[in-house]
């Protein structure tokens, strides 16, 4: 493998990156936004329960639609962070295989700060097995409710399943269009990926697990 | 029991444009009760009918326009 996750990390942390007085940050060709994790997770769970209170039979509708909100997030925010001069100058030269795209943008989102994410397992084109420690939702979460009796890191988990629809459904390495036409192709072919977390730290696990597979089509 | 519910989620279901699971998902949220998974055993209430139904056209017609 060619990534060199050292170099990533370094690189971004030197750029600078910061939030202007919209509370935007300019970079990778995309704007992020510079805001506390806490909001985010007060917003996501907050949806969460207003959504289910009357009915907690609809919580696996609720976290349906928070789950697309993160395949819909991934598709731009990847797609854009992997179609910009900046991974052309940064992580591009580092590419020697369309996995190796995998293991840049993970550097890039560790760079981030979102989290320590590793990849434990990447099989082409199959299946992929990530490990992510100080998941801001995991740790949002017990910060203002009892221990979760279900995994709750739904953006960093749509989030994989993003990555992986992206590189071998999408083919994001011919940088096509991210239209909403390709977004509705990628994610809703029979055969595109869905991660499922198999570990959480919310509800007391050491720690965060996806495990993104084909669906059966 | 149930059949009318089940045809407003079949009609959901068919129509979707995109991932029918996210569609089926707004549906029952929107409804407040678990329909995709669970019409068939849900009494076809003309109340509860009228809104799902009501909800569908929303969720499909809300579709068509977005991806215009």
């Amino acid at each position: 493998m060619a990534i060199d996750e050292r170099v990533i990390v370094e690189t971004v942390a030197g750029m600078g990156l910061a939030g202007n007085e919209e509370g935007l940050i300019p970079a990778f060709g995309l704007y992020l936004t510079n805001h506390y994790a806490d909001f985010y997770n007060r917003i996501s769970f907050g949806v969460l329960r207003a959504l289910v209170r009357e009915n907690p039979e609809l919580t696996e509708d609720a976290i349906a639609l928070l789950t697309e909100a993160a395949h819909v997030c991934a598709f731009h925010t990847f797609g854009g962070i992997m179609a910009s001069v900046e991974w052309d100058g940064l992580v591009q030269p580092m590419i020697e295989s369309r996995e190796d795209w995998v293991h840049g943008m993970i550097a890039v989102v560790n760079a981030f700060g979102w989290g320590r994410f590793r990849v434990a397992e990447l099989l082409p084109g199959e299946r992929l097995v990530v490990e992510l420690r100080d998941s801001y939702e995991s740790s949002g979460y017990l910060e203002s409710y009892p221990r979760a009796d279900g995994p709750r890191c739904f953006l960093a988990n749509g989030g994989m399943a993003g990555l992986m629809n992206l590189l071998y459904q999408g083919d994001i390495t011919r940088r096509p269009a991210l239209t909403e036409e390709l977004y509705r192709e990628v994610f809703s072919h029979p055969r595109s990926f869905r991660s499922r977390e198999r570990l959480c730290a919310a509800k007391g696990d050491s720690h965060c697990e996806f495990v993104v597979e084909r669906m059966q089509g | 029991m149930g059949k009318e519910l089940v045809q407003v989620v079949e009609f959901v279901r068919g129509r979707a444009r995109g991932n029918a699971v996210v569609e089926l998902a707004r549906l029952n949220l929107l409804v407040g009760r678990a329909l995709s998974r669970n019409a068939e055993s849900i009494p076809d209430e003309p109340e509860l009918v009228a809104r799902a139904w009501a909800c569908a056209r929303e969720i499909l017609e809300h579709e068509r326009k977005a991806k215009r």
